[in-house]
């Protein structure tokens, strides 16, 4: 997808073209960070491709390069060398409003500390996507509603974040993240402030994102955890920069294969 | 504990200062303004009084008493000989102090004899070598000058209508301290010959013998004079000059109290948000075991040193700015003061500066340090976000509540009842009250900035809801848009109508054509006599219809410094404009006198009332036939017959006249001829610039109150500047949230604007509304102290400074915006 081809898009469309291709491709990707004197290497010449339809986890020690990785798939940051192409497009020469609509249409992110906004309901942080797109947040509701219903809190729909728990604020968050539909999630240590059986709820609400017949969705999770990780479809280990190692997860409970 | 104290001194507070400089730097700035006005103020008018008290106490040495002329047309010497035989009198040292011209500069003369040995004073000391040559008394062939004067021997000199040799110059460390050098000294007949005031004297010095009761001294003394001369301690020139100056003195340091209020909100709010910044390391130190307070104690140290930091950098900068002012001092309080003027700071500028800034700090410090004691320890172990310790009680909202209203009647009561000068004090509680009631009403002043945001669409109700979630914050911007904006409103609408008001009594003025005068247009005409012909030449000019003639003189009335002024028929004076007709024919007619306001209030006299008026010819009874609206210089004014000026002060002659001159002439014609008929020595303008020069007096003294309070809101400014600022930076990683959500630079940069928007409207109306009542009192106020009727009139551009206030909002949170756009969103987001 060319930089032009990114502006001309229908922002309403957020399909994703041909679904036989592979939703990211990243090859030989580099990034380094200059971090008081010292230059650090976080990514060191990644390359790996990644399906839509799938739960991947990518784990590793602190320093591996897990959330540089992360933060190079949702376009927060630019890779010094190296391409990631999104269903067959380069992402990453794009300029900084390229990257905004890129991100604002393209991801979903979900953070370990949730990141709602305290003075908005539950509805109107799912909304807030919507609101960053230029619309009104009331033509949000429905979908925003739906939504809420999708995770199990559309009876919560109007209580504030200091009225909700861990988990319902996480589940307020994974709303958030599909509000634009997009195709790919990006959950940063999405069960790290939760207790484990929350944690497992919310585990199983991601994956049922990523196996959603028709939506040709990725979900990329970030995670210390070796036991979520292993609730996923493939794990990847980082290391020092480079990946170690690409396991598959556990097989699917419903029996399709990974 | 010394050097614990010391280590957390150095970790906690020094490492805040460098760290988080901008919040530090704005602190230190606004203290340092704080600082740098009040030591310039106290600085300047330090000097003032410190000039005459100097130059007093280096001629009076060591006497006890003095004999003062009630005018500057002195008594008659007998009196010397009758005070010398009192029997507790040592010494009776007469003098003659006085001013002449000599080209266009008036020069101070002393005349005097060999008794001033007696005094031991440094006048004394500085003519010891012409002591040791009697004939300089007893042959007297010219006059000495002190080195100041740039004059050499051998020169001659012109002094009044005579012309007299410099036969020695005074060039010595003692008479460097007397004026400055800037002094002409005679033997006394001499001094009298060239001032043409024979057998007068404006100065006894009384030393009384060692072991009498100096209270007994002086009651005799006050007996012999009867009335004839003032009797008081030899620094009374001090505290008339104090008196003389008093009022522009407080204004300004009102001025200056104001500002010390803002500078002490401003450290409030940047201290309210390092506390909250540091909520999570002050919460994991109270995991850790720290006390609440020690932390607090730490915080206000901290204040201390930001105060002391910011009085350091302030000093300095207001002891360059009293030096600059002391040369720009408005006429009207130039002209009253009988000495030359030395900048020299009094002692107590810096320390008093020091004082009042440092506790401004850190009380001011102390109001937010409080959210400490809400920090739980338990917080350390949280994400970053809204703490209970953010929000303020409503219990101490409604006690702020509650004192703030009462101190708003307080306010009012000073206003309006407070004698003098101490309703002054109406408006800087005032200022005071409206912080404490606007933080009472925080909820609701939040509320409207978040609903005022939120017109602005989609960005508008982001920046909403920032305001929202951190309130603080938020009142604190709203409230330095306020202040500033109401500081603004007040000092422009009060100064307008003050103005305005005192144009309006002098109004009368423009009535005449022309005037000559001994002195200029923007001076009063206490100047020498002019010549005794001068009358019928300007008389004898075509096209002058009329010649009236008056006289104005300083004088002293009680313990008062107040212009005495002597009205002929004709006249068009702004005091007698300010008469009924009745009550001018009267006095006209020497039928008794009309005083000011301001001096009846000193004297506690009112209409009807007798005043016994001391004159070098004994004490006169005169009925006060009126007490009028006048703005006075000094301590107020006398309105009195001319003729009986001249007869019972000794004062022969006029020193201005006013002339009309015929309609069927050009006035531009005639006054040209009337300036070929004038001397040198005299001044001509027209009724207009005489109404000019009287308005530009009162109009230096309120651009002085002006300017001082103009650079307060220009820190505001800075401040509102700062405050944006650092709510972007505390704003990181929510701004880092949402960018990472996709929203655009574009959009990041009008949800901070479009935040300040809100703050802009809504701290501009608070500031109109604010100013608008503290315009009122301030007025109010000015009408007390100036004894004149102020008109209030709401001043039709506090709109426009609303206004200005928005636009400022705006511009200046265009640079925040900017980097908010433009924070990088990894680091953003990144958790701490």
């Amino acid at each position: 997808m060319t930089m032009d081809a990114l502006d001309t898009m229908d922002a309403s469309d957020t399909s994703v073209g041909d679904a036989s291709e592979p939703a990211i491709v990243l090859t030989d990707v580099a990034r380094s960070y200059r971090i008081g004197g010292q230059v650090v290497r976080a990514l060191d010449g990644v390359s790996i491709r990644l399906d839509h339809g799938q739960f991947v986890a990518v784990i590793g020690p602190s320093g591996a390069g897990k959330s540089t990785l992360m933060h190079l798939l949702g376009a927060l940051d630019s890779l010094d060398s190296g391409s990631i192409c999104f269903y067959g497009n380069d992402i990453s020469r794009l300029n900084d409003d390229q990257q905004s609509e890129f991100r604002r249409h393209r991801v979903g992110f979900i953070f370990q500390f949730f990141n709602l906004l305290p003075t908005m309901s539950a509805w109107e942080n799912v909304a807030i996507p919507r609101l960053l797109d230029g619309q009104s947040i009331r033509s949000a509701k429905p979908d925003a509603l739906r939504l809420l219903e999708m995770v199990g809190l559309g009876n919560r729909a109007n209580h504030r974040p200091s009225e909700l728990s861990g988990g319902q604020m996480q589940r307020v968050a994974i709303a958030r993240a599909l509000i634009m539909n997009p195709p790919l999630i990006l959950a940063d240590e999405p069960t790290g402030n939760l207790d484990s059986a929350t944690g497992a709820v919310i585990l199983q609400l991601l994956a049922d994102i990523a196996h959603e017949s028709g939506a040709n969705r990725l979900v990329v999770m970030v995670t210390h955890d070796q036991d979520a990780a292993q609730a996923t479809d493939r794990v990847i280990t980082m290391k020092d920069g480079r990946l170690t190692s690409v396991e598959i997860g556990s097989p699917r409970s419903d029996g399709h294969r990974r | 504990m010394i050097v614990a104290v010391l280590g957390r001194l150095r970790l906690f507070a020094l490492r805040e200062f460098t760290v988080h400089w901008r919040r530090s730097a704005a602190s230190i700035a606004v203290i340092g303004v704080s600082a740098a006005l009040l030591v310039a103020i106290l600085g300047v008018f330090g000097s003032l009084t410190g000039s005459v008290d100097r130059l007093a106490t280096q001629i009076a040495g060591k006497a006890d008493l003095e004999v003062a002329g009630i005018t500057d047309g002195g008594f008659d010497q007998s009196v010397q000989a009758e005070l010398s035989q009192i029997p507790g009198v040592g010494a009776a040292v007469p003098m003659l102090r006085t001013q002449l011209r000599s080209g266009s500069e008036q020069i101070p003369i002393l005349g005097v004899d060999p008794g001033i040995t007696a005094l031991k004073s440094g006048l004394q000391e500085a003519v010891q070598d012409l002591m040791a040559s009697p004939e300089f008394f007893t042959v007297p062939k010219g006059v000495a000058v002190g080195a100041g004067m740039g004059l050499e021997k051998g020169r001659t000199l012109d002094l009044g209508t005579r012309t007299v040799p410099v036969v020695a110059v005074i060039d010595n460390a003692a008479a460097r301290r007397i004026n400055g050098g800037h002094f002409i000294l005679a033997p006394l007949p001499l001094a009298q010959q060239v001032a043409d005031r024979p057998h007068q004297l404006d100065s006894i010095l009384v030393v009384a013998k060692p072991g009498n009761d100096l209270n007994q001294v002086r009651s005799d003394v006050t007996k012999v004079v009867a009335g004839r001369a003032v009797v008081a301690a030899p620094n009374f020139r001090t505290a008339q000059a104090s008196s003389s100056i008093a009022t522009l003195r407080y204004a300004l340091l009102v001025a200056a109290t104001i500002a010390l209020v803002v500078a002490a909100f401003l450290v409030f709010n940047a201290m309210n948000m390092a506390v909250t910044a540091r909520r999570p390391s002050i919460s994991m130190l109270r995991a850790l075991g720290g006390r609440r307070s020690a932390i607090v104690r730490d915080l206000l140290t901290e204040a201390a040193m930001l105060g002391m930091l910011g009085t350091t950098i302030g000093v300095p900068i207001g002891l360059l700015m009293g030096k600059w002012a002391i040369g720009r001092l408005p006429n009207f309080i130039v002209q009253s003061i009988d000495a030359r003027l030395e900048y020299a700071p009094p002692p107590y500028a810096i320390p008093v500066a020091a004082i009042a800034c440092v506790t401004a700090s850190v009380v001011a410090s102390a109001l937010a340090a409080r959210q400490v004691y809400g920090v739980a320890p338990i917080e350390a172990l949280a994400p970053p976000g809204a703490s209970p310790a953010d929000r303020v009680s409503g219990r101490l909202r409604a006690i702020v509540a509650t004192a703030a209203l009462s101190a708003v009647l307080l306010a009012f009561l000073l206003a309006f009842h407070a004698p003098g000068r101490l309703a002054m004090a109406g408006v800087c509680v005032f200022f005071a009250a409206s912080i404490g009631l606007c933080f009472a009403f925080t909820g609701p002043i939040v509320n409207s900035v978040a609903r005022v945001s939120r017109i602005f669409g989609a960005p508008g109700r982001l920046g909403a809801e920032s305001v929202e979630r951190a309130p603080r914050r938020g009142w604190a911007a709203v409230m330095t848009v306020g202040i500033a904006v109401a500081m603004v409103v007040t000092i422009t609408g009060a100064n307008g109508n003050l103005i305005d008001s005192a144009t309006r009594t002098f109004s009368s003025v423009a009535k005449t054509n022309l005037y000559v005068s001994s002195t200029p247009a923007d001076q009063s005409p206490t100047g020498p006599i002019l010549p005794a012909n001068l009358q019928s030449t300007l008389a004898s000019v075509p096209g002058v219809t009329r010649v009236v003639e008056g006289q104005w003189a300083y004088a002293t009335v009680g313990n008062t410094r107040v212009t005495i002024q002597g009205l002929a028929i004709g006249t068009h004076t702004a005091i007698s404009g300010a008469m009924s007709d009745d009550v001018r024919a009267r006095v006209l007619a020497g039928l008794g006198v009309v005083l000011s306001r301001d001096l009846a209030r000193s004297l506690r006299v009112s209409r009807g009332d007798e005043l016994q008026l001391s004159t070098p010819h004994g004490v006169h009874s005169v009925q006060v036939l009126e007490v009028v609206p006048y703005f006075s210089a000094l301590e107020g004014a006398i309105a009195i017959n001319l003729s009986q000026l001249q007869e019972w002060f000794d004062r022969p002659g006029a020193n201005y006249f006013e002339l009309t001159v015929s309609p069927a002439a050009p006035l531009d014609q005639i006054q040209a001829a009337v300036g070929k008929a004038l001397p040198t020595s005299a001044y001509l303008y027209t009724g207009a610039q005489a109404l000019d020069g009287m308005s530009g007096a009162v109009k230096q003294g309120a651009t002085l109150v002006a300017g001082l309070q103009w650079i307060v809101a220009l820190v505001a400014a800075v401040a509102l500047l700062n405050t944006l600022t650092l709510s972007v930076i505390e704003r990181r990683r929510e701004l880092g949230v949402l960018r990472a959500m996709g929203s655009s630079r574009k959009l990041t940069l009008q949800m901070v604007l479009a935040e300040a928007g809100g703050i802009g409207i809504v701290g501009g109306a608070i500031g109109m509304v604010l100013g608008s009542v503290a315009h009122y009192l301030d007025a109010m106020v000015f009408g007390k102290i100036t004894t004149i009727d102020i008109f209030y009139e709401p001043s039709p551009l506090a709109l426009g400074f609303a206004a200005a206030a928005l636009s400022l909002s705006l511009l200046g949170s265009i640079p925040p915006a900017v980097r908010a756009s433009r924070l990088n969103i990894v680091k953003a987001i990144s958790v701490e």
